[in-house]
Parts: C-alpha cells; sequence; structure tokens
C-alpha cells in the first residue's frame, strides 16, 4: 500500500513539473510574440495597422465604396498611389503592417538646406504632408499658425509641415502659408519614404520607438485631433490607452502616465512643486 | 556581397555635411534685421550670411545666431554645432587663422567659451578663414563633465563640414 501511495505521489509531482513546463513554455511563445508586436491579450489592440483612415471610413459608413472598394478604411496592401485616394479625394492609408519611419531631408521655402531627425528622437513627431493646391490643406495651414494646434499630438511631439519638393510646389507660396515657428520641409524624398499618395496626410512617428504609430487623411483639423487621439491611445501611450497585464507589471510607459498625469493635474516640466522637498512642505502645513 | 549606403549630404549657401542618424541640421541664412542702422533705412544687418545649426536633438524653427532658443534646452548628452560666417574682410584680421578646423579637443572646452554662460554647459570657439570666406566655429556641450565622452561626437559631425568658395 505505502508503495502504491509513494508512487502515486511521484507521478502527481512529474505531472505537476510537466503542468508548470508547458505553462513557462506558453508564457515564453506569448512573450516572444508579444515582442514581435503581436498581443493576444484579451482587449488588446490589433497592431501593426494603420491606425487612422477616416476619410474612406466616412465613405464606408454612407454606403459608398472608396476607389478601391474597400470599406475596412485602408486600401489593399499593393495598391497604386491614384487607387489610395477615396471618393472624397483624401488619401487612403495601405493595409498591412506600418511602415519604417525615416528621417527628413529637404530645402525650406527660403531655400536653405534641412535636415530633420525623427528616428531615435526622444519624443512623437507629427509629420504633416500638405500642399499650396489643395482647398482642404487650408484648413491646416490655417491651424498650424496658432502655436496651441501644433501641440495636437501631445506637448512634448514635434510638429513638421512637408511639401513636395521646389520641383513640383512653388517655395514662395509655400512660404506665404507657413508660419515661420513651424519647421517647413519642401521634400518629395519624403513623400516617396512615407508612400503618401495625396495631401492632405498626416503620419504619427515614435521617435523612441523609431515607428510609425499612426497614419491617414482627415478632411479637417478638427478631425485631425481625433486621429491623433485615437491613434496614441491605440499605441499605448494616452490616458485612455489598452494596456496589457505585461505592460502594467513590468512599468511600460510608466514614465509617459505619470508624465501625462502631471499634465493633466496642471504640473508642467520643471514645476517648482516637483523639486520641493516634501517633509518640509508637510512641516509648514 | 551589399555596398553600404554612402551617407547622405545636406547642401546649401556654399556649405555642406553629412546627415547622421540622430543631428538635426539647418544651413540657412538668416533673415534680414528689422531694426535699421542708426539715422538710416537700411536694415542693422544689410547682409545677412549664412550659418549651419546641428543639434543631437531637435532644433527650434526659432534660433538665433549662436542657438539661443536650442541651447536653453539642451540636455547633458547634447551637442551644438554652429558655424557662422563673417564678412570676407574679416578673414584677413588676426583673430581668423587660415585653414578650417577638421576637430576640436576636449581640453578646448570651458564654461566661460560659451555665448551666454549656462551653469553646467561649455563651449569653445575657433575663428578661421577658408575658400576666402572668414567663419566662427561655435561649438557647445550640455554638460562640462561629460566632454571628454561628447567631444568625438561633435567632432563626427564638424570632420565632414565643407567650405565652397562663394
Amino acid at each position: 500500500m505505502l508503495v502504491l501511495v509513494i508512487a502515486e505521489g511521484v507521478v502527481v509531482l512529474l505531472l505537476a513539473l510537466l503542468v508548470v513546463g508547458l505553462l513557462r513554455s506558453h508564457a515564453e511563445i506569448l512573450r516572444a510574440l508579444h515582442d514581435l508586436g503581436v498581443n493576444l491579450e484579451d482587449g488588446a489592440p490589433q497592431g501593426g495597422t494603420p491606425t487612422f483612415g477616416l476619410g474612406s471610413r466616412a465613405a464606408a459608413q454612407a454606403g459608398q465604396s472608396a476607389a478601391v472598394g474597400v470599406d475596412s478604411g485602408v486600401a489593399p496592401a499593393g495598391s497604386t498611389p491614384d487607387q489610395r485616394v477615396g471618393e472624397s479625394g483624401l488619401a487612403i492609408p495601405l493595409d498591412g503592417p506600418l511602415g519604417s519611419a525615416h528621417d527628413l531631408m529637404g530645402v525650406t521655402p527660403a531655400g536653405d538646406g534641412a535636415a530633420v531627425a525623427v528616428v531615435g528622437t526622444g519624443h512623437f513627431t507629427l509629420l504633416a504632408f500638405l500642399s499650396t493646391g489643395c482647398i482642404t490643406c487650408m484648413d491646416f495651414w490655417d491651424a498650424f499658425a496658432t502655436p496651441t494646434n501644433r501641440r495636437v499630438a501631445g506637448d512634448s511631439a514635434n510638429l513638421v509641415v512637408l511639401t513636395r519638393g521646389p520641383d513640383a510646389e512653388s517655395p514662395s507660396a509655400v512660404a506665404e502659408l507657413a508660419s515661420p515657428d513651424v519647421t517647413t520641409l519642401m521634400s518629395s524624398e519624403a513623400f516617396d519614404d512615407y508612400s503618401v499618395p495625396v495631401a492632405p496626410y498626416f503620419v504619427l512617428v515614435d521617435g523612441p520607438g523609431a515607428r510609425i504609430v499612426g497614419e491617414g487623411a482627415a478632411a479637417s483639423f478638427d478631425q485631425l485631433q481625433g486621429l491623433m487621439t485615437k491613434a496614441l491611445a491605440d499605441g499605448g501611450y494616452g490616458m485612455n490607452a489598452q494596456r496589457s497585464r505585461r505592460d502594467i507589471l513590468r512599468g511600460r510607459q510608466r514614465g509617459a502616465s505619470a508624465d501625462e498625469a502631471l499634465r493633466a493635474a496642471g504640473i508642467a516640466p520643471g514645476d517648482p512643486s516637483l523639486y520641493q522637498d516634501p517633509e518640509s512642505s508637510r512641516g509648514a502645513n | 556581397m551589399t555596398q553600404a549606403a554612402a551617407p547622405r549630404r545636406l547642401s546649401a549657401h556654399g556649405l555642406s555635411c553629412v546627415v547622421y542618424p540622430g543631428w538635426d541640421i539647418r544651413i540657412e541664412r538668416r533673415t534680414e534685421s528689422t531694426v535699421p542702422a542708426p539715422a538710416s533705412n537700411i536694415p542693422m544687418g544689410g547682409y545677412v550670411h549664412p550659418v549651419l545649426h546641428a543639434a543631437t536633438s531637435t532644433l527650434p524653427a526659432a534660433r538665433g545666431d549662436y542657438g539661443s532658443g536650442y541651447v536653453e534646452k539642451m540636455r547633458t548628452n547634447d551637442v551644438f554645432v554652429c558655424l557662422a560666417e563673417f564678412d570676407r574682410e574679416a578673414g584677413d584680421t588676426e583673430m581668423f587663422v587660415n585653414g578650417q578646423p577638421l576637430s576640436v579637443r576636449s581640453t578646448d572646452f570651458h564654461p566661460d567659451a560659451q555665448q551666454r554662460v549656462i551653469a553646467g554647459m561649455c563651449g569653445t570657439q575657433r575663428f578661421f578663414a577658408a575658400e576666402g570666406r572668414a567663419f566662427c566655429l561655435y561649438v557647445v556641450m550640455g554638460s562640462w563633465l561629460h566632454r571628454q565622452t561628447l567631444t568625438p561626437i561633435a567632432n563626427s559631425l564638424i570632420s565632414t563640414i565643407r567650405i565652397t568658395p562663394r
């Protein structure tokens, strides 16, 4: 009898070890998938596809198929630039994984040379691809003349306005529309690098992560504000962001969340209250 | 075997440099001063020379010739390189040595060598003439303590600056 109990105990122990091993292996697979950008946890945002493309979504909601006949807000991979323009005249992002981020190089409307780092910077960069000829773009040229509107992608995000190069756009026309306080670059190369079919088009780049967070078109500045909020939340950067359990446990984005919470409480970087000794202020009270 | 892509060069106004990842660079001619010279309608800066600004973090759109507007926001690991041109005649004076410097040394830097002294930071400047043009090379480092580790970063860009005659 004793031998039987011991044998059963050994079998149970072996089975427990097997289960632990399987669970550990499962966790490692999930972690590897997560590191590759696939998050299978409940409620996790779908990664890897363009996160905004409101122009085409609006057409889909109205029962009108876009030029390429899609109702998902994205154009099938491999679509040509002219196939990526919806009936509303706005550009549609390509389906599939978001492309790589690229640094920018071009000329300013004044004929100066400029190279702008986007990848590996310590902040987000919103790239606004505009034109001097499109009516829709005028709303954005006007909006970016106001300092508060330049922070549409967050207080710390950098805004860069891009037009096609002097071969396709008039530098004097760009100079007339561009705010002197906004970095404005004329670069056809940037339109190619980011596969921009037609202006207006917006790309949000996560500098530290060296990746594109979202891209797409908007018909007005108000729409752009909504798109930015969604892109940041989908990417796990906003207050309403969906965060996986792993993110919370590992403290990912803790710094960004803390900054955001402080900003919401009216405490800006460099605020004197951040440098006060809590003990002394407690004593004063 | 694949060949590495040639580094991109940014060129304008007879100045050029290699664009390395992470560097923000502008080569621009500053706008004319709106302040008239005393007793005349001619702007104070009647002829505006080019200036090259290169920084390891984002340059704001509005900056002074020697980086004011940016240097105050530099982090301790940031480097700012400025190449400002002077009148051609200035190159004939004793202050301007002949030949373009292609590097700086960590011992060249001092907190007092900044255009406007910012605590914890340091700078250096060299006046020189090259290709019939006169320049000031002004370099600022975000940390006086880290100047030895930041000097090679500054030199990686300074060594690629090319000046052509105008």
